[in-house]
């Protein structure tokens, strides 16, 4: 299938130690810079006793929290955001969560957060947490339940 | 073998024909899926250019993949779950911070103008409208990724739920949430036409 | 059926997923409601339009297979290599592509990750909460929980 270059080995395995080393370089000099938002979108209600085993490790917390018998996963997302950059999170029901992380100290994250159903503002927070927190957000009704988001951010 | 089946050979054989070091099975494979996974891509990445890349792109990663691929299960889907992973990369690396707040992006109608409340019944229609077309362009646009890569696969591409779900390795339940905002959302944009 | 359940079910009846009786529940309630037809009209009305869009996107663009198999076949040349560099990138890339993996998987996080939750801290500090059209209130549960803000949409119990 016709002549390939004759070193594409040597160049390539430079260009691969470069681009490790950036990498390096872009890991170590500015990890405060970028923020990993973990969204849950959990749809809780009276129907039926179900616990979604992707929510097996908070299942505890959970169950002492609220009185609903039935947790059901229905959508996880995830996103990568540098600070000031606003990442939109689509939630049932007509809504989306708006996320932008604002500059924090240290090992802090600190995050503006509005949650929208179609032109209605349902909430408008700044929260603080640290690397590998969590918080919930909850409430708004969906089909025979609410919604509850389990918001973490490393 | 049928004169039907000899000239439309199902996927497989042409898959068996790639993998067996024949370069016409390969070529028939991306004449097959080209226009579609071109609109695929377009609809995910939003450019045409950038589409373009991916869609090669997809094509070269398949042909190395085709060895892992099980017969049985369906061709499209696997290309497919290629193909959208690989537009999505394209798409965070091009446009991760242009997240196009949704009200922006709403088509705008001129309702005071007849021919603008009338929906288009075909493409060439459609491409004369250039407000509906370049409203709709930046409607899709808006859609989170994962949004629109969903409504794409569902309405356009007609992909089960169940294909979608092995598409987007994600459950039914979240297809279904998704599809269901975006359909939603894209509703809402259409708002500023009224049928004539 | 009320127009409430009728509009949760219209994209599942657009979509073909509902079982044969709510299915035909649907359809007499749109047939006898208004409201709730224009609605499920408005719904597929945007596959129509998606289709016809990506129709307009594919036309515009001369997809010849030539030319596209070109450049394909540059692209699996470009991967293939002589022996001993072939073999050297193999022993240099293993680790090379390890570490390259993990920090990938660092910044770039893939969806449908289905790993559980494993939150370090609930240690949370609300700066501002407030909300145009609902109540809003920040319920602490105890110690060894996560701090609450719970949405209580007004009209809805």
């Amino acid at each position: 299938m016709g002549r390939p270059d004759s070193h594409p080995g040597r160049r390539l395995t430079a260009i691969a130690f470069i681009g490790l080393l950036l990498i390096a370089q872009i890991a170590v000099a500015s990890p405060d810079a970028q923020v990993a938002i973990d969204v849950g979108v959990v749809v809780a209600s009276q129907d039926g006793p179900t616990i979604d085993p992707e929510l097996s490790s908070i299942r505890n917390q959970l169950q002492s929290m609220f009185n609903y018998s039935s947790y059901r996963m229905i959508d996880r997302l995830k996103r990568t955001l540098s600070v000031d950059e606003t990442g939109e999170f689509g939630l049932p029901g007509d809504r989306s969560m708006r996320v932008t992380p604002v500059p924090a100290k240290g090992n802090k994250v600190r995050l503006a957060v509005q949650i929208m159903e179609g032109e209605r503002n349902l909430l408008t927070t700044t929260l603080g947490l640290s690397r590998g927190g969590m918080v919930i957000v909850g409430g708004p009704s969906y089909r025979k339940g609410v919604l509850i988001l389990i918001i973490s951010a490393e | 073998m049928s004169e039907k089946e000899k000239a439309h050979p199902p996927d497989e054989d042409l898959v068996r024909g790639s993998l067996a070091g024949d370069e016409g099975a390969f070529r028939d494979l991306m004449e097959r899926y080209k226009r579609r996974a071109y609109g695929v891509a377009r609809g995910i990445v939003g450019d045409p250019d950038e589409a373009q890349d991916v869609v090669q792109d997809a094509f070269v990663k398949a042909y190395y993949r085709l060895k892992d691929f099980r017969f049985g299960s369906n061709f499209y889907t696997w290309f497919y779950r290629l193909l959208v992973n690989q537009a999505i990369d394209r798409w965070r690396k091009t446009s991760r911070s242009q997240t196009i707040p949704f009200d922006e992006a709403w088509v705008s109608g001129d309702t005071s103008d007849p021919e603008a409340m009338v929906y288009p019944k075909t493409p060439e229609e459609l491409a004369e409208n250039r407000q509906l077309s370049e409203g709709l362009t930046r409607a899709i646009a808006a859609l989170p990724e994962y949004h629109r890569t969903v409504i794409l696969l569902r309405e356009v591409e007609g992909l089960a739920y169940e294909e979608i779900a092995r598409v987007l390795d994600c459950s039914v339940g979240t297809v279904m949430s998704r599809l269901h905002y975006a359909r939603a959302k894209l509703k809402g944009a259409l708002k500023g036409f009224r049928e004539g | 059926m009320d127009c409430t359940k009728a509009r949760e079910m219209i994209q599942d009846h657009i979509d073909g997923r509902l079982p044969p009786d709510s299915a035909r529940a649907v359809r007499e309630h749109l047939g006898a409601c208004r409201a709730c037809a224009a609605e499920e009209e408005e719904l597929r009305r945007v596959g129509d339009m998606l289709r016809l869009w990506s129709a307009v996107q594919v036309g515009e663009r001369e997809l010849a297979l030539s030319p596209l198999w070109t450049r394909v076949r540059a692209g699996i040349e470009e991967r293939k290599e002589p022996g001993l560099a072939r073999l050297l990138r193999r022993w240099f890339w293993v680790p090379v592509a390890a570490i390259v993996a993990v920090v990938a998987l660092l910044f770039y996080p893939s969806d449908g990750a289905r790993v559980p939750f494993h939150p370090k801290s609930f240690d949370v500090t609300v700066e501002s909460l407030e909300s145009d059209t609902a109540t809003v209130a920040l319920v602490d549960k105890g110690k060894g929980l996560p701090r609450v803000i719970w949405i209580i949409e007004n009209g809805k119990t």
